[in-house]
């Protein structure tokens, strides 16, 4: 294989080309459902082929194929520096990168168990059992619940001279209990919406998630919302639980701060970004407390990895410093604009899609309290938890978040159950209002299997580290609710 | 190079026959879809992809796997069916498993065409060139694509059923920026020709430019005009959270318990028709093989039904419409081609009739609040002006809205004249009490 890589390279600098690189990958993929009490589908999957990727006349082009034969890489490889010299007729300048090292080198995601040699029979039956102890809850109407898992295979050859084999191991799962009445609808998730908790990792993070311990919980919570009170109109400090702020995070923090976005590549598509460059080192993106960086080294988080897809060592990057903008999730050609060198945030969707900046592996800092204390110290607010729905302007500016479940916290104590919660705000407004993170005890990283960007689309599987954070004056209840 | 009747027929075949046990069923996509992306002015992402997806279930005795590969060498086929097979063995309970149908009867949908299916990436490239020059006379930047895209997709089983159909579509969208302001058009097409790079930027750049200085309107409750492609995210959401008959028997459904009832404004009929002549992404049979009805959902205003795959048909004791996905699934049947009925009002002359509104070019980021009313959020986007006595008065910035779709559809005051969206056929519409509930600095 490292052979057809290399002649790839040589084909397309003999076509034309003044850099080039070639990732051969394998993807297998398992994904087995079960929904009210019956196995709901199972799909066992296998994609392979190559994209080569190429700079000629100091533009990019990019070409891929499923056949992964001599001849077929040496087509796709001249198409590729085709393709380049046709950019080439609309272009500013001539591209130019951050440098990057040579690495001849494997990286392995650490794991016990290989998740797609875990018998499917095993998986089946756990999802069976759980299905059941949903089911056993009176009031609810529709159980689900999934496991799936990733392992992709990928050798990385670039004319630098980097060799770098992957193998990238990931799965995950949850389920969710529906219940339906006079109208309403309400869910509970575990161990979190959008499917459940993704990670870098083996079989082994399912059996820690303790499916079937959870399911009657997750039921009761289910049927118990339909009659909770709902969410009041105002504004509220609220106290944002981790899978949710998780996800405010890859919102308001990570896509704002991918900088091709910040350069308007994606001006057509996903949006632009209100964090333009001349904000760096200037903006106070958050308060004093809010520290976040960009980590895909970190054990466990869906978005790490060894190396980005041009081929860079991954490291950690601070993005925001006690508050203040610092850097931003980019790639060689990004950061060579801003005269920094890259993050390692450039990775393709499989074989066939051409690399973009994503979010990898981002961490808001833990902070010393406990959630404990920090509901303790609470008067007056509204704890929310799991999201339901998201949304985001296309400058990652306003945003509206739902989430599955809330509490009324009253002088420093949990109370009433409440459905519909939702919040909205402005993004460093809202960064600027968190007064409280809680500590490394309640801290913790989860994936979000599902991200979209690019044109052609392209899905990426990011991580999102934090703990249960506290934000002052919110505005909540924005979405009138069922009377 | 296009996957044709003859040779799809070939794979199909060969991966049926590898499956030896139970009853086994293949489908075959193959997509290519050159792209060449451009932001600022430049082209900065151009590409070359081509992908061939082979799925094949086989059911053991009411037991069901599935398997999915992209290569269709013997060997890859083989060690599909084994794992199709294993996945069905792992099953120790039995499913509700629609059945596999024997062969049927297909509409032919003539919607492949040489001039978009193949364009070398300097055709592309020249596209560009033609719109960026009229950006750069306007001093604005342009951000977009162009894209050729080539499907086919085939289907088998073992009781005989064969289907094959292909199509292909060129699409081209514009994004004309300066500073802050955006302003968007898009068009789709089945022939290359039918594509001018220079109206579709000339439109965007019209409307980046009168929207520049936007103004901050006041959230609340206004008359809204919305062009063809704001149009399609209601019509979306329905498709997917109210449409299907699954939905329906869970109660999920803003149709659920309302059939032959009025839900909707009497001046609101939605088909679902993949024949109609103006939908340009169409296929005439669903992934059970069944050949796709024409169903009214919406009729005057009255709920006339879902649309079924062959499980939900069963359940509810009638035939299917032809609207399945991958079988077994956990998501029930959707709608494919919404057709929303229009009228003969232009937009200018929705434009003129209105006192006070605002003028929507798109939706984006739209999410779903509540699942059964259905309430959606989202945000105007690339394009939203103010309409003051009859005429657009200036840009506002973009807003953000929260709206039950229900109530969107008892609010229709005006329907345009249809236009193709793609996999869709939408009017512009004029629509009272639209409920906008934030705005953002852009």
């Amino acid at each position: 294989m490292k052979d057809l890589a290399q002649h790839a390279l040589n084909v397309a600098e003999v076509a034309g080309a003044t850099y080039a690189d070639i990732r051969i990958i394998n993807d297998e993929s398992e994904r087995v459902e079960v929904k009210d009490g019956q196995v709901g589908s199972i799909n066992r999957g296998t994609s392979g082929g190559f994209g080569i990727r190429v700079i000629a006349n100091g533009a990019w082009g990019f070409a891929s194929s499923p056949k992964i034969e001599k001849a077929e890489i040496e087509r796709v490889a001249r198409l590729a520096v085709k393709v380049a010299k046709a950019s080439a007729l609309l272009k500013v300048r001539d591209l130019e990168l951050a440098p990057v090292e040579k690495y001849i080198d494997k990286y392995v995601t650490p794991h016990k168990k290989n998740p797609l040699e875990v018998p499917l029979e095993e998986k089946i039956a756990l999802l069976l059992k759980t299905d059941a102890a949903m089911r056993q809850v009176k009031g609810v109407n529709i159980t689900e619940s999934r496991i799936a898992a990733w392992v992709e295979d990928q050798l990385f050859a670039s004319t630098i001279g980097s060799v770098i084999e992957q193998r990238l191991v990931q799965c995950g799962g949850g389920y969710t209990a529906t219940a339906v009445k006079d109208g309403d609808v309400q869910y509970r998730s575990y161990p979190c919406s959008h499917g459940g908790q993704w990670e870098s990792n083996g079989y082994e993070m399912i059996e820690r998630l303790d499916f079937a311990g959870n399911a009657g919980k997750t039921a009761e919570e289910a049927v118990a919302l339909l009659s909770a009170v709902q969410c009041p109109s105002g504004e509220k400090d609220i106290i944002i639980e981790g899978s949710q702020l998780s996800l405010q995070i890859h919102e308001s923090v990570g896509h704002p701060l991918e900088l091709d976005r910040v350069f308007g590549s994606e001006a057509n598509f996903a949006g632009t970004s209100f964090a333009t460059t001349d904000n760096l080192d200037k903006l106070k993106y958050g308060s004093d407390i809010v520290n976040i960086s960009s980590d895909p080294t970190c054990p466990m988080g869906l978005g790490s990895y060894g190396y980005d897809d041009e081929g860079v060592k991954t490291h950690k990057a601070e993005l925001i410093k006690n508050g203040l903008l610092v850097n931003y999730l980019s790639s060689r050609e990004t950061a060579r604009v801003i005269g920094k060198n890259s993050t390692g945030a450039m990775r393709a969707d499989g074989w066939g899609n051409m690399p973009i900046v994503r979010i990898t592996c981002i961490n808001l800092e833990p902070g010393t309290k406990s959630l404990e204390q920090i509901i303790s110290e609470t008067d007056d607010g509204i704890y929310m938890a799991s999201n339901k729905s998201f949304s985001i302007d296309d400058r990652r500016s306003n945003f509206q978040f739902g989430t599955e479940i809330a509490w009324e916290i009253k002088k420093g104590k949990l109370g009433r159950m409440m459905k519909n919660a939702t919040y909205t705000g402005f993004t460093p407004q809202f960064w600027n209002a968190c007064d409280a993170i809680a500590g490394p005890k309640d801290w913790k990283i989860w994936g979000t299997a599902n991200c979209g960007k690019g044109e052609p689309g392209q899905t990426a599987r990011t991580a999102q580290g934090c703990a249960p954070s506290r934000f002052r004056k919110i505005k909540v209840g924005v979405v009138p609710g069922k009377k | 190079m296009l996957i044709d009747k003859n040779q799809a027929h070939d794979i199909c075949k060969r991966a049926l026959s590898f499956a030896q046990e139970g009853q086994a069923e293949v489908i075959l996509t193959q997509t290519a879809s050159p792209l060449t992306r451009i932001a600022n002015n430049a082209i900065h992402q151009n590409v070359e992809t081509s992908d061939i997806d082979i799925s094949l279930r086989v059911d053991l005795d009411g037991r069901s796997g599935r398997a999915t590969t992209n290569q269709f060498d013997d060997e890859s086929l083989k060690e599909l069916a084994r794992r199709s097979v294993n996945a069905a063995r792992a099953i120790t309970s039995k499913q509700e498993l629609p059945p596999m149908m024997g062969p049927q009867q297909y509409r032919e949908i003539p919607a492949f065409d040489q001039s978009s299916a193949f364009m070398e990436p300097e055709q592309r490239a020249e596209m560009v060139l033609k719109a960026v020059k009229l950006a750069r006379q306007e001093k604005v930047e342009l951000a977009g694509l162009v894209n050729n895209t080539l499907y086919a997709t085939a289907m088998a089983n073992s009781n005989g059923l064969f289907a094959y159909h292909n199509m292909s579509t060129l699409r081209m969208e514009l994004t004309a920026r300066s500073g802050i302001t955006a302003g968007r058009f898009a068009q789709t097409a089945r022939k290359a020709g039918e594509i001018d790079p220079e109206k579709i930027a000339a439109i965007a750049i019209k409307k980046c430019l009168g929207g520049l200085n936007a103004k901050a309107l006041e959230p609340g409750d206004y008359t809204v005009i919305l062009e063809p492609e704001a149009v399609t995210t209601p019509l979306m959401f329905l498709s997917y959270l109210s449409f299907g008959a699954l939905a329906v028997q869970e109660n999920l459904s803003c149709l659920s318990g309302k059939l032959g009832q009025k839900l909707m404004g009497g001046n609101i009929t939605i088909h679902d028709d993949a024949y109609h002549p103006m939908v340009i992404s169409t296929r005439p049979f669903d992934y059970e093989g069944m050949p796709k009805k024409k169903v009214t959902l919406i009729d005057k205003g009255v709920v006339m039904g879902p649309v079924y795959d062959l499980k939900t048909a069963a359940k509810d004791n009638t035939g299917t419409t032809g609207h399945g996905l991958p079988q077994p699934n956990t998501y029930g049947p959707m709608p494919g081609n919404l057709v929303l009925e229009g009228g003969i009002a232009s937009m200018e002359d929705m434009i003129k009739s209105t006192k006070r509104g605002v003028l929507v070019t798109r939706f984006w980021y739209n999410r779903v609040v509540d699942r059964k009313i259905p309430i959606i959020t989202g945000m105007t986007r690339d394009g939203t002006f103010l309409i003051e006595d009859g005429r657009i008065s200036h840009g506002v910035k973009n807003m953000r809205f929260n709206q039950d779709l229900v109530e969107f559809f008892n609010n229709v005051e005006t329907l345009g004249v249809p236009e193709s969206q793609e996999n869709m056929v939408v009017p512009p519409l004029k629509i009272n009490n639209f409920h906008f509930t934030g705005l953002t600095e852009a």
